[in-house]
């Protein structure tokens, strides 16, 4: 497998970042509405929303280093079957994953310091704070970093329903050639 | 018979209760005094401060035998920096104010230090409904005012384990949330009253 992004299809590092990003980024949904929901006891509700601050910073992390990675690669081209709608829609809402990756764990941040909490990373060290206490500005980033979250939901939904329709209808290698070992037909370069 | 009654007045006022009676009576000035303290909670430390405190102290530095101070801390004085912190910390998990509306300081003697102007506070602190020995070393300045009284300024430092005292119960002792010494911060400025009978 190569490393690197081909033509025609995605290099072992692209395709790490985006399914532990995709794994995480779920985990992290899953527990926000979990920790929005739920009446917790004050002790467990700090661990929880420790362990959801670890893994948004986790993701804040590793979406830096892809957007990096991605900036010095070449993007595989679209397809033949990718009609022209499609092609902008995909790039609308790969734009918007994208800034949804950096907008969550910054507002997370954000609200967390205005609020006067820690953003205390898998029990190993504290991030500073990256606003002082503030409660309008906890209520602000609290609102942006939910709403975000609903955007969110509904645009992995496109993605994942985009990609099932190009490798079930349309019968191509778009989702082919993002699985890891996935066998693209068309010929590599 | 004159005599007799002059030097048994003469006892009378060389004995040591009455020496201890003129033990001078501080009384605090709540502007200028402050008890904080400093906890760590998930990795963070946080200060907070205990307001509205009252004391009756009696010191004079060539009397340390006959020098106490008893200090009253209403719990529902306490300001945490944090709203959610400042609801938890009033409730039965923590100080139970409700049950337990004030913590107590009483002296049980006063030693001097290792320096000059500092002294070391032995004491019972009572938390909740536990009392522990708690030795508070602090250094004092007495100074003269301008109307003719005396200003003492006071500063002293200890930590306590707030387990010991029950602060932080069922899933709050896990010490990871909120770790175990908290650092007790004294800083009192009090005037001299009076030679108290």
């Amino acid at each position: 497998m190569f490393w690197c992004n081909t033509v025609s299809r995605f290099g072992a590092v692209h395709k790490f970042f985006h399914w532990v990003i995709a794994v995480l980024v779920i985990v992290l949904l899953c527990v926000g509405i979990y920790m929005a929901e739920a009446e917790l006891a004050v002790p467990q509700r700090i661990q929880i929303f420790s362990l959801h601050k670890s893994l948004g910073i986790t993701v804040l992390a590793l979406a830096v280093l892809r957007i990096l990675w991605r900036m010095a690669n070449i993007r595989p081209a679209h397809m033949a079957t990718h009609a022209a709608w499609e092609r902008m829609l995909a790039t609308c809402i790969h734009f918007l994953l994208y800034a949804a990756l950096l907008m969550m764990p910054l507002t997370g941040w954000i609200m967390s310091s205005a609020k006067g909490y820690p953003v205390r990373v898998f029990d190993l060290f504290n991030l500073p704070n990256i606003v002082g206490q503030s409660e309008s500005i906890a209520k602000l980033a609290n609102t942006m970093h939910e709403y975000a979250a609903y955007t969110l939901i509904v645009m992995i939904g496109l993605h994942v329903a985009g990609a099932l329709k190009h490798h079930i209808i349309d019968r191509d290698d778009t989702l082919r050639r993002m699985i890891p070992f996935g066998r693209v037909r068309d010929s590599e370069v | 018979m004159k005599r007799v009654f002059a030097l048994l007045f003469l006892c009378f006022l060389s004995s040591p209760a009455l020496a201890a009676k003129v033990v001078p009576v501080w009384t605090i000035v709540p502007e200028e005094s402050h008890l904080t303290f400093e906890a760590v909670q998930m990795g963070a430390p946080f200060e907070g401060e205990f307001k509205n405190f009252t004391g009756l102290i009696r010191f004079s530095s060539t009397n340390l035998p006959g020098s106490s101070a008893e200090i009253t801390i209403p719990i529902d004085g306490v300001e945490a920096n944090n709203p959610d912190r400042n609801k938890y910390i009033r409730m039965k998990d923590w100080f139970d104010a409700a049950s337990f509306p004030n913590a107590k300081f009483v002296t049980t003697s006063i030693e001097p230090g290792l320096e000059s102007g500092a002294y070391v506070a032995k004491g019972n602190l009572t938390i909740r409904d536990v009392t522990l020995p708690v030795t508070l070393p602090f250094t004092l300045a007495i100074t003269s005012t301008d109307s003719g009284g005396s200003v003492a300024k006071m500063e002293g430092e200890t930590t306590i384990n707030r387990l010991d005292f029950g602060v932080g119960q069922g899933d709050w002792k896990d010490t990871k949330t909120v770790e175990n010494p908290v650092k007790v911060r004294v800083s009192l400025t009090a005037r001299e009253v009076a030679a108290a009978p």
